[in-house]
């Protein structure tokens, strides 16, 4: 590994924005990505020319969606790259941009990501790679696999697996960004099989929205007098790829862990010091594996722990508190910076009716086909 | 009891079924080096799933998909049960062949 960067030079977050997540409609991806980055420019109290790179996180939208947006707040001629990254998309613009503000070449920078469910074309499907499958193992059928093993292995039941979708519908009925912000019963979260021990309500909906980042130096902070308090600091940000890993390795969850070990490393912080945690809960099954592969809890232990409620808002850590993948809603490009916007808005305070208490250290978890793992982890602002 | 196609790698001794067209994914040795071999479709199950819901009207649903570790080592097939089959157990034992490109799994013996 190389030098960390962001201890040399402090990243903050200094706003945050969102265009709520829904289900497909006939808006451009124009007016839902400007409302997101007019709400985070207000948000920071700044003014767009301040901005000096901007990262645009689609998997969707095809080529250039940057400056015909961006350019609608004033074509000031700023850098704009194009970052498409699968699910992980957002999540990569912001590690982009906390690189470009820590690498000393920029001291504002917009990370955004901005999608419409529409228009798929997924690579590894045309690589010339043939499989048994036939089209038969679509993603939710994946972790159906995934929670059939796990549920065997551990003894967790169907009902503690539900538990997370019930929790995360509850978070997500607090979070007027969320696509789902509907409190559901354990009857309704069992209702509608999908595949194996899924349920429609424990599968994340896929539509459209925004969210934007705006990242600064630790000069640019003082120098445009914001408060430090609600400019969490950026203290870990780690991208990996599936390795070859031994036949039999259990390998969603390896990645999710190698990727974690190696950003809780360079922010010199425990898995279990975390009052916050956004994971990439696109199926039920996932929050149990990722946390347990994060370390926040040991192995086959996550379920009877989300089923205590040590996973609720008010519990040892709130996980998912924006409703994650499952209510908040997966737009793929967005998806990534929402989770940064939520663990910004708790780790200032100002997350209103669904603030964990005396919140101070938050991670941000996505995977994306491929597949690839983006992890960063937030300090509260002092 | 079908067989599959598969390439080893000679200098890893990585398995990839169907054969690796490109280049090793454990060492990266060129596709050229790869020595053909083949597995039997025979194993134990990991993981079934019945897939209610599909994108397409093949195959028909309710259909179930197993996850199964091959005797010969290599990477987990995943296929479609038989159907008419009650879905089988985890660790049960299940042979395959292939049908149309689809890898389709039953009970042994």
């Amino acid at each position: 590994m190389g030098r960390n960067i962001l201890a040399d030079r402090a990243v903050h977050v200094i706003g945050i924005g969102l265009h709520r997540y829904q289900s497909a409609t006939d808006t451009p991806f124009v007016h839902l990505g400007l409302t997101a980055v007019r709400a985070a420019l207000d948000d920071a109290g700044i003014a767009w020319p301040t901005v000096e790179a901007a990262f645009v996180g689609s998997a969707l939208l095809g080529m250039a969606p940057g400056r015909v947006m961006l350019s609608r707040l004033g074509a000031t001629g700023l850098a704009i790259q194009q970052v498409e990254n699968a699910s992980a998309s957002g999540s990569t613009a912001v590690a982009l941009g906390a690189l470009e503000v820590a690498s000393g070449r920029s001291d504002v920078v917009l990370a955004m990501g901005v999608d419409k469910a529409e228009g798929w074309r997924v690579a590894p499907n045309s690589a010339g790679l043939a499989n048994y499958e036939g089209g038969t193992v679509v993603p939710f059928t994946h972790f159906a696999l995934l929670a059939d093993d796990y549920m065997g292995r551990y003894g967790t039941t169907v009902e503690q697996m539900a538990r997370v979708a019930l929790k995360n519908h509850a978070n997500g009925a607090r979070n007027p960004f969320a696509q789902r912000q509907k409190v559901r019963t354990m009857e309704e979260i069992l209702a509608d099989p999908i595949s194996g021990s899924f349920t429609r309500l424990q599968c994340c909906p896929v539509g459209e929205g925004a969210a934007a980042v705006i990242l600064a130096s630790g000069e640019a902070v003082a120098r445009l007098g914001l408060d430090p308090k609600r400019c969490p600091r950026i203290t870990a940000s780690v991208t990996r790829s599936e390795a070859a890993y031994p036949p039999g390795t259990p390998i969603d969850a390896t990645l999710t862990a190698e990727t974690c070990r190696l950003a809780f490393e360079q922010a010199g912080v425990a898995p279990t010091e975390f009052d916050v945690i956004e994971v990439h809960d696109a199926f039920s099954i996932e929050e149990l594996l990722y946390l347990e592969a994060m370390g926040v809890c040991g192995a086959g232990e996550a379920g009877p722990l989300v089923e205590a409620g040590a996973f609720d808002i008010g519990g040892r850590a709130a996980v998912s508190p924006s409703g994650g993948l499952l209510a908040m809603g997966h737009p793929l490009g967005p998806t990534g910076c929402g989770q940064v916007a939520e663990v910004t808005r708790q780790l200032r305070g100002e997350a209103g009716d669904r603030q964990q208490p005396g919140a101070r250290l938050g991670l941000t978890h996505m995977v994306g086909i491929g597949a690839v793992c983006v992890v960063h982890v937030l300090q509260a602002g002092a | 009891m079908g067989s599959l196609s598969a390439s080893r790698c000679p200098a890893c001794g990585r398995l990839a079924t169907p054969p690796e067209p490109y280049g090793c994914e454990g060492c990266g040795a060129p596709a050229g080096t790869l020595e053909s071999t083949e597995l039997v479709a025979a194993g134990s199950v990991r993981a079934t799933a019945m897939v209610h819901r599909h994108h397409k009207p093949d195959p028909a649903t309710p259909f179930t998909v197993v996850e199964v570790v091959l005797d010969g080592g290599g990477p987990a097939l995943k296929g479609v049960l038989a159907p008419g089959l009650d879905p089988p157990a985890i660790g049960e034992r299940v042979s395959g062949a292939v049908l149309d490109g689809r890898l389709i799994w039953e009970r042994e013996g």
